[in-house]
Order: C-alpha cells, then structure tokens, then sequence
C-alpha cells in the first residue's frame, strides 16, 4: 500500500509539468520565467492624483475660439432650477410669442420630466451647435425647416399678360388719375409696385411657392479674407484650413531647401518625380516645413510651399532674438545641436539651419550637425529641437523656484 | 561611498519618472540621503523619507504635517501600507530644521541613521517615544521613499545621469566648477547648458549643488548632472 502511493505520487510528479506553459511553443529552449513582482512595490502617480491618466489628457483649446455657454451647465444639470413657468413668465412669452407657439412651447414643457432633461441635457458647443436656446422667433437656415409659400398659392392656368392686356393698364391708370394730364410721380410709383404681368392667382405672382433650397449662411470667421479675385484651388483651400487671409499667405517667407528628382521602380518602368522641402515662416516666431513631390517640378515646389505655410507653428524665441538655453534634435541618423547665443551674435549655423532662422526670425544662434548632414534630416531634426525648447518660467514653476530674468532687471531693462 | 548605488538610483528615478511613478524607492545609504534631499531643496523630488519594504503614509511624507491630523490621514490611507513611520517624519524635520538654518553650515547636513546618535536633546523631549527607531534588526530592511514630482502632467525630473564612474572619478577645484557653471566644457565634461539643469558634487561639507559649491568656495568630486527635460 505504501509502495502503491509512492509509486502513484512519482507518477503525479511526472505527469504534471514542473512550470506551467500556457502558449505553444515553437522552440526548444526553456521559456523565461514570468517578471518577478517588485520587492519595494512603489505607488503610480495616477493613484496619488499627480498626474491624470495618460489616454484622456486635457485639450488645449485656445481660450478666444470657445463660446461661452448659452446656459450655465450645473443649472442645466440640477433638476431643482428646472421650474415651470410662472405667471409672470407667461405674461413675458405672450408679448414675444404667437398662442400657437405658446402652446407648442407648453405641450414640450409637460412632455420633457425635469429628472431627464437634467440627465440627457448637454449644451453643444461646438461650431453646429445652435446659436439660440430656445428663441423660436427666429429661423436657422441649417437646422429649422425651411419657410415656404403654401401649395395653394400655384394657379396651373397663370400665363403673362398680352400687350394688349398691358396697354389696357395703362389706359386705366390714365383714366383713374386726377383731372390733370399729368400723373403725379406718387401715382406713377404706385401703379409700377402693384402692376401685374401674369393673369391668374395674384398670389401665384408676388408670392410663389418656391422648392429651391434657401441659401446657406455665410459664417463669418470662414468668410474672413475671402477676396473675389481669381485664387486658385490650393490656395484657396489652404486659406479654408488655416484661416489665413490671402495677404497673409503671400506675406510669408517661403524658401525652397531641397529639389532633386526621384525615380521609383515599378512594374511599368522608372517612374521619375520632382521632390521638394520648402520652409515658411512669419519672421515673428512662425515656422513650418512642408514637402511636395510631383511630376511636374512647379507643382512639386507649390505642394510644398503649400504644405509648410500649413505646418506653421509658433517657436518659442527668447527676446525675439535667440532660442533658450540648449536643444537637441536627431531624425534616423542626423543629430543637431542648436545654442543660444549673445545679441549681435548672428545666425552661424549650416545653410539650412541659418534659412530657418531667417524663417523664424532668429537672429542670434549656433549650431552643430553631427554625423549624417542629410539636408532633409536636418530640417527636420533642427525643427523637432526647436519645438523640444523648455521655457525657464516653466521649468521654474515644475522645480517651485523663484526666477528672475537679469537682463530684464539691470540698466532698466535696456540691454 | 559607492558609485555602482549612485547609478542604480540614477537610473532607477529616470525609469521611475517616465513610467509615472509617484512613489518608488531605493536603497538607503547616506550618500544617496543626502543627495536626495539635495534634490528636495533644487525641487526635482516633493520629498524624501525612510521607510520600511512598504511605502510610508502619506503623512510620513509630508514635510509641513501637523500631529493634529495623524488620524484622519492614516485612516484615509489604504491598509496594505504601514501605519506610519515617524522616524521619516523626524529625518524630514531635521531636514527641513537644516534648510532654514542654512547658514550653520551643511556639516550636520548628515541624516541621523541610528536615532540614538543623531538624536537632539530636543527631539527626545517631544515625547515621541512610540516612533519605531532604527536597530541592528531592521537596519538593512530600511528604504529611502522618494516622492516624485510632476507639472502638468510631465515629470520634473527626466534625467539623471552619472558624472564619475566607478572607474574614473572627477574631482574639480573651484575654477574649473566656475566654468561648468558658465556653460563652458572642461575636459571632458561638458558644462550647465540646459535650461534648469543642476550638478551634484561631493564635497568635504557635504552634498552641495555646483552652484553652491561656487558659491562656497569649496571643490570636490563630481557627482551626477540632473535634467528636468
């Protein structure tokens, strides 16, 4: 008995694998252990409220292109403030509101419970939300229904008037008038705004029923800048995307750093195309590159003009002059390194660097490019180290340290 | 004074930082006390304490938590951490004793390992006498708890980088501390030329920033350079 379970525990032992393997396995060798728990457990930020989690981070959204809410969200959200209309309120309605629309309002007050309205409720914000809340005076061309004449206003036997018909108005008008040969200008005004040229339904003329759409508005901060003259389609819808009025795009310092051809292998032979870098820059701060790549060499160079007033974004410039403090950038195999440096410094730096800062408007810099000097590399590493600059006031505010800029506090800040 | 320590930190509170810890540890040995409260004052970490294996209580951390609030702190701190550790608290005041008084000198800058030497006669009167001291039995289970720091949403310390090695230290006078200060290089090691960035150097008065160092007027070997990008 004893031997049948040593014999039975042996068996277990072998039957049962030392290290449980919950994949397949496709190789001989042994399989990793599994990550060891930490022994000093540390505590995530997350759980001690310092930072947010990663996935929803707040959107920085320029204060000036947020409307204001149309109505407060925590009254929206509480259904105490939620009350019916007093009489008082009535007495106000009834002088803005025909009954029949009083009554509508009425009716959607008692079929809407306060409880679901303060659940459901969210004011929109963005740029198709409604202008108005509850302003039923007024038509939105997009969202209301469009007004139209009634069906009954079309008359099938309406034709226009012969010319004897016309003259026989013209008689009247004349023998309707005073004793006078002369017909007052009053009289003559009058009888041009009522004279018909169609016989049949008054309405069927002055108030048609019309089934075209109505016309969509204009939105102003869309329209801005939009001159008649002739702007060609690009051009046309870079202004759309970005804002810029055309005076402004045209304003902008474009520079083509890079044009060569390339030719790409494919099952119908060579296929050559014109490759283009271009930067664009304000002079103020801005700077933005942008490739284009096309057959025709002219477009390519458009593309990509195109492109880099599109990728325009502002840089950080201390004194509008020079960067802060020291930035790196490395795109595959290009590593810059860009200096701040003294007023009066200039911008010594390589070609493409020194276009950039012209671009920028960065007068006093240093640069270094280290192993590959790639030109399209390096726009694009000296680009990434610009926008990598930390601003002193921040850094200063993350550390808790008190930062005062010298230059700015000596000689009355005239240095 | 080992370096091999020194860099495990170093890397360890880079890692720490990019995988959005808020409290993490490492082995607690003087040196790195003493450079982490070097990093308390610079404000790369919100603060230092030691602990057990478990993290400390919040209260423990705070430098400016008043008794009155022990409680309600405690009870709002989940189970599974220890009550808390009051030795922190006391190497937190001394701390922060030490950085008011800054100008008595950093020699006693040194944290009180054994509680019954660096005890003040001060200290014993407070009646703290339920605080569980540091012995020979829990010694080598001490950690050093580092509070990390983040703005909006970014750690305020990125990197931390050794200067000496273990197998070649740098030692430096004055002048040449004046001219990594500058932005300048010196041999081969290059200057404060990032924004906000600090150097650490052992001195004979203690764990001191290289600006303090200048300041002092006192050389030493360089420690590590600290990044808050």
């Amino acid at each position: 008995m004893n031997s049948q379970q040593s014999f039975r525990s042996i068996v277990a032992n072998l039957a049962t694998p030392a290290r449980q393997c919950l994949r397949r396995r496709f190789h001989s060798a042994t399989p990793l252990r599994a990550r060891p728990s930490p022994k000093h457990k540390s505590v995530k930020a997350e759980d001690m409220g310092l930072v947010t989690a990663r996935g929803n981070q707040p959107t920085t959204v320029a204060p000036e292109s947020r409307r204001p809410p149309l109505v407060d969200a925590e009254s929206l959200a509480n259904p105490e403030t939620l009350k019916p209309y007093s009489e008082e309120d009535k007495r106000r309605l009834r002088k803005i509101y025909t009954p029949e629309q009083i009554a509508s309002i009425e009716a959607g007050e008692e079929a809407i419970d306060p409880d679901d309205l303060a659940d459901q409720a969210v004011m929109r914000d963005d740029s198709m939300g409604l202008e108005y809340f509850d302003d039923l005076s007024k038509i939105h061309p997009v969202i209301d229904k469009p007004v139209r004449a009634p069906e009954e206003n079309y008359d099938p036997n309406m034709r226009f008037k012969t010319e004897d018909e016309m003259l026989d108005d013209y008689v009247e008008l004349f023998r309707n008038s005073s004793e006078s040969e002369e017909i007052s200008k009053l009289d003559w005004q009058k009888f041009k705004d009522t004279q018909r040229v169609t016989v049949g339904k008054e309405e069927a003329e002055l108030n048609p029923r019309s089934y075209v759409a109505p016309e969509l508005p204009v939105i102003e901060s869309l329209a801005k800048g939009i001159e008649t003259e002739d702007i060609d389609l690009a051009t046309r819808r870079l202004m759309r995307q970005t804002g810029y009025a055309l005076r402004e795009i045209t304003s902008f310092r474009t520079k083509i750093l890079v044009q060569h051809r390339v030719i790409n292998q494919e099952r119908i032979g060579k296929v050559q195309r014109e490759y283009c870098l271009c930067v664009a820059g304000n002079g103020k701060g801005l700077l933005g590159i942008g490739e284009g790549k096309s057959v025709e060499p002219q477009n390519a160079q458009k593309m990509a003009r195109l492109a880099a007033i599109r990728n325009l974004v502002p840089i950080p410039r201390y004194e509008s002059r020079t960067i802060f403090g020291f930035v790196k950038g490395k795109v595959c195999g290009t590593e810059v390194e860009l200096f701040s440096r003294t007023p009066g410094f200039g911008v010594r730096c390589s070609q493409y660097i020194y276009e950039m800062c012209r671009c920028a408007g960065l007068s006093d810099m240093a640069a270094r490019v280290y192993r590959s000097r790639n030109p399209m590399n390096t726009i694009k590493a000296t680009m990434q180290a610009l926008l990598s600059q930390q601003i002193p006031e921040d850094v200063a505010r993350a550390r808790g340290k008190k930062l005062v800029d010298v230059r700015k506090v000596y000689y009355a800040g005239s240095v | 004074m080992s370096l091999v320590h020194l860099a495990d930190a170093c890397s360890h509170l880079q890692n720490a930082s990019r995988a959005r810890l808020g409290l993490t540890s490492i082995p607690c040995t003087t040196m790195l006390h003493t450079l982490l409260l070097c990093l308390q004052r610079s404000g790369y970490v919100s603060n230092v304490a030691i602990g057990g294996p478990q993290p400390p209580a919040p209260s423990a951390l705070n430098p400016t938590f008043s008794p009155l609030h022990i409680d309600s702190a405690a009870s709002a701190w989940t189970t599974t951490h220890e009550p808390m550790t009051d030795d922190a608290v006391a190497t937190i005041r001394e701390a922060q004793e030490e950085v008011d008084g800054e100008g008595k000198g950093l020699s006693t800058m040194r944290p009180s390992m054994f509680v019954g030497e660096g005890r003040s006669a001060r200290e014993d009167d407070a009646g703290e006498g339920t605080r569980p001291a540091i012995t020979q039995a829990n010694v080598a289970s001490r950690r050093l708890w580092v509070g990390l720091k983040y703005w909006n949403n970014e750690p305020v310390l990125r990197r931390m980088n050794l200067i000496s090695k273990p197998t070649r230290r740098v030692w430096m006078g004055v002048p040449e501390l004046m001219e990594l200060t500058r932005g300048h290089q010196k041999g081969y090691i290059k200057g404060l030329r990032g924004v906000g960035e600090s150097m650490y150097v052992t001195t004979d008065r203690g764990i001191l920033e290289i600006r303090e160092c200048v300041e002092r007027k006192v050389g030493g070997m360089l420690l590590c350079r600290v990044n808050p990008y």
